[in-house]
C-alpha cells in the first residue's frame, strides 16, 4: 500500500516498544492520534468533511439526488459509496493500483452502515421517487488506519448533510411532479448520529494496538476491524493480513474495539454539536493545512 | 456498465418479476420468523443443527485439485491449480501469492447475476483468500502463486463458510503443503435466536433492517482445529459486543465437527488411492 519498508532491527524495536506499552510516538497501546475535523467545506455538495488523523487526509461529500426506488423496496432510498485513492497519497495507488483497496473500503463502509442507516427516511413518494446519497470519499493523504479515518469523514459528513424541503407534489397521471423549495438554506438535517465508526486493531507480537501507524500495520501480524455504533454495538466486522487468531485474543479484540468505539463515537458527536453551535461566524481555515 | 459483446446479454431494462412479490416474499419471510420463535426451522432441523454435506474430491480432471461440496441446497464447485511463476513480476517475494476467484453462476441465485463481478463477489473472494493464507505453507512456494477457483452452481445460504471448506478440501485433494485442515461454519442470529448454517432465506431475515435494539446478523468464522486459530471472522448486523465469545464458543465447536467429516473424506481418498494402485 505505501512505500514504507522496514528492516528487522527497526520491526523489532516497535514490536519491544508495543510489549511496554509505549509506542513509538509516545502514545499507549489503546490511544488515538489527534484528529482534526472540518466540516461544510465543499459549497457543491449537501455535506461534506475532511478529516486529518495524523498523516491520512480524507475528504468525503454527500451529494444528494432524486431517483426512482428499487421495486422490492418501494419505501426505501439509496445510498451508494465511492471511494476514490487520489495517486498524490502515495505512488502505489497510481494507475489502477488503489482500485483493489478502493473496492474493499467502499463495500465494507457499505456493509456498516446498512444494518443501521434508515433508508426510508429518504423516501418521497413511495414508489415513485426517492432521495439518493452519493457518498464520495476521496484519499487525499495515506499515513496509515484509514479504516478509521474514512469511516469518521463518511460520518461527520452524513451528518453534515441536508436534504432539501419538498413543498409540494403534484401527480399528473403517471408523472410525479416534484417543487423543490428555492430557498438554499429552507433543508432538513439528515439524522445520521447512531452511524457506526471503525475501529482497527492490529495485533502486534503477543498485544494489540488502537490506532495502528504505517510502520506499525508492517510489523502486525493482522488487524481486526470493528464497527461500533454510538451504542457500542457491533453492525460488522473484518479482518485484514494474512494473520490468524486464537478465540480468546479474537473476543478480547472485539471487547476493547467496542470500547474504544464508544469512546471515539462521543468524541465525534461532541464536536459534531461544538461546530453546529459555532457555525455562525466560523474561522475559515486553509483547505490543506 | 461495459457491455461483453462476446457474450449474449439479456435484454437490457428488465427487472425479475419476483422483485414485485413483495407481499408474498414478506409473508414467507414472516412465516420463518414465526417459527423460529417456536425452535422450529423451515426445512425441519434442530436450530443448531448443521445441514447434511455431501463431499466429493478430484472431480476436474484438468485441476491439480479439486472439490465438490453440497450443503443442503447449496452447491458449489472449487479447484486449484498448479503453483505458477508470477507473471510481469520484478521483486522477489519469499512468500507465495493466492489467487482467488469467487463466482456465482447466473443462474444461481434468486435474481440472475451477471457475468462481470460485482461488489459481493470481490468481497467474497478478499475473503476466501484471507481465510486460506494462514493456512497455506506460503513459504514453500516463493514466488509463486496458485490459484483457486470456486464456481458457486445454487446459492441456499452460507456459500462463503461452504466454499472456504470446499477450497481446504481442494488444496488437500491437490497436495499443497498445509498447516492445518481449514473448515468454516456461519450463524444467523435473529431476535437472540442462534441458527446454525442459515438457509438463503434464514440469512434475508437476519440481515432484515428493524431496529428495535435485538441482536440480528450472520457471523462466519473459518477455524483451523489442531492450531486453534481463526483464520478468517466476518460479521455483519447488528449485535451485542457480549454475545461474541458465545457465538465464537458455538462456531469452534461446529467446526470441530465438520473437521471430522473433512479428514474421514480425506483418509477415504487416500485409501482408495493407494487401492488403485495396488491393482
Amino acid at each position: 500500500m505505501s512505500l514504507v519498508s522496514l528492516n528487522e532491527a527497526e520491526k523489532v524495536y516497535i514490536i519491544h516498544g508495543v510489549e511496554e506499552n509505549f509506542r513509538c510516538d509516545g502514545r499507549s497501546r489503546q490511544d488515538y492520534r489527534p484528529l482534526e475535523l472540518e466540516m461544510d467545506i465543499v459549497s457543491n455538495a449537501n455535506g461534506s468533511a475532511r478529516l486529518r488523523l495524523a498523516n491520512s487526509d480524507i475528504l468525503v461529500c454527500v451529494k444528494v439526488e432524486i431517483d426512482t426506488p428499487l421495486p422490492e423496496a418501494p419505501k426505501d432510498g439509496k445510498i451508494e459509496y465511492f471511494v476514490d485513492c487520489s495517486a498524490n497519497a502515495t505512488p502505489a495507488f497510481e494507475g489502477r493500483g488503489g482500485e483493489h483497496l478502493a473496492a474493499e473500503l467502499s463495500r465494507f463502509l457499505c456493509l456498516a452502515h446498512g444494518p443501521v442507516f434508515n433508508l426510508s427516511k429518504l423516501c418521497i413518494v413511495p414508489g415513485q421517487s426517492c432521495w439518493k446519497l452519493f457518498v464520495d470519499v476521496l484519499i487525499l493523504e495515506c499515513g496509515g488506519n484509514l479504516f478509521d479515518a474514512v469511516s469518521l469523514a463518511a460520518k461527520a459528513a452524513l451528518c453534515n448533510t441536508s436534504l432539501p424541503n419538498i413543498v409540494g407534489t403534484y401527480e399528473d397521471g403517471q408523472n410525479i411532479d416534484l417543487q423543490i423549495s428555492d430557498d438554499p438554506f429552507d433543508t432538513k438535517p439528515l439524522e445520521a448520529s447512531d452511524l457506526p465508526v471503525l475501529v482497527s486493531l492490529c495485533k502486534i507480537g503477543n498485544s494489540y494496538v488502537a490506532d495502528p501507524t504505517i510502520e506499525e500495520e508492517i510489523c502486525g501480524a493482522g488487524c481486526i476491524v470493528v464497527s461500533v455504533t454510538p451504542k457500542g454495538n457491533v453492525t460488522a466486522v473484518l479482518k485484514k493480513g494474512a494473520g490468524s487468531f486464537m478465540p480468546d485474543t479474537l473476543n478480547e479484540i472485539i471487547m476493547s474495539g467496542s470500547h474504544i468505539g464508544i469512546l471515539l463515537n462521543k468524541a465525534l458527536n461532541e464536536t459534531l454539536i461544538q461546530d453546529m453551535s459555532s457555525n455562525v461566524c466560523k474561522q475559515q481555515y486553509g483547505f490543506l493545512k | 456498465m461495459p457491455t461483453n459483446v462476446y457474450r449474449v446479454q439479456g435484454p437490457e431494462g428488465t427487472v425479475p418479476y419476483q422483485q414485485y412479490l413483495i407481499e408474498r416474499n414478506n409473508n414467507k419471510l414472516e412465516e420463518i420468523a414465526t417459527s423460529l420463535m417456536k425452535d422450529v426451522r423451515c426445512d425441519g432441523r434442530d436450530i443448531s443443527a448443521h445441514r447434511n454435506l455431501c463431499i466429493k474430491t478430484g472431480i476436474v480432471t484438468q485441476a491439480k485439485g479439486s472439490a465438490y461440496l453440497e450443503c443442503g441446497s447449496t452447491k458449489l464447485i472449487c479447484s486449484v491449480f498448479d503453483p505458477k511463476e508470477v507473471p510481469n513480476k520484478v521483486e522477489y517475494a519469499k512468500t507465495g501469492e493466492l489467487q482467488c476467484e469467487f463466482k456465482f453462476a447466473t443462474f444461481s441465485c434468486r435474481q440472475r447475476r451477471t457475468y462481470t463481478r460485482d461488489s459481493e463477489e470481490r468481497q467474497l473472494c478478499n475473503e476466501l483468500r484471507r481465510a486460506l493464507e494462514p493456512a497455506i505453507c506460503r513459504g514453500e512456494f516463493a514466488n509463486f502463486e496458485i490459484h483457486i477457483n470456486v464456481l458457486v452452481l445454487e446459492n441456499d445460504g452460507s456459500v462463503l463458510a461452504a466454499a472456504i471448506t470446499a477450497a481446504g478440501l481442494a488444496l488437500m485433494d491437490g497436495c499443497i503443503p498445509m498447516y492445518d485442515v481449514i473448515v468454516a461454519t456461519s450463524l444467523g442470529i435473529y431476535k437472540n435466536k442462534i441458527l446454525v448454517d442459515p438457509t438463503y432465506d434464514e440469512e434475508t431475515l437476519c440481515s432484515s433492517t428493524i431496529d428495535n435494539g435485538e441482536n440480528r446478523g450472520t457471523v462466519m468464522l473459518a477455524y483451523m482445529k489442531n492450531l486453534q486459530q481463526i483464520t478468517e471472522f466476518a460479521q455483519n448486523g447488528s449485535m451485542d459486543v457480549n454475545m461474541f465469545p458465545e457465538y465464537v464458543q458455538i462456531l469452534t465447536n461446529h467446526n470441530c465437527k465438520l473437521y471430522k467429516l473433512v479428514i474421514s473424506a480425506a483418509r477415504k481418498d487416500v485409501i482408495e488411492h493407494f487401492e488403485n494402485e495396488n491393482e
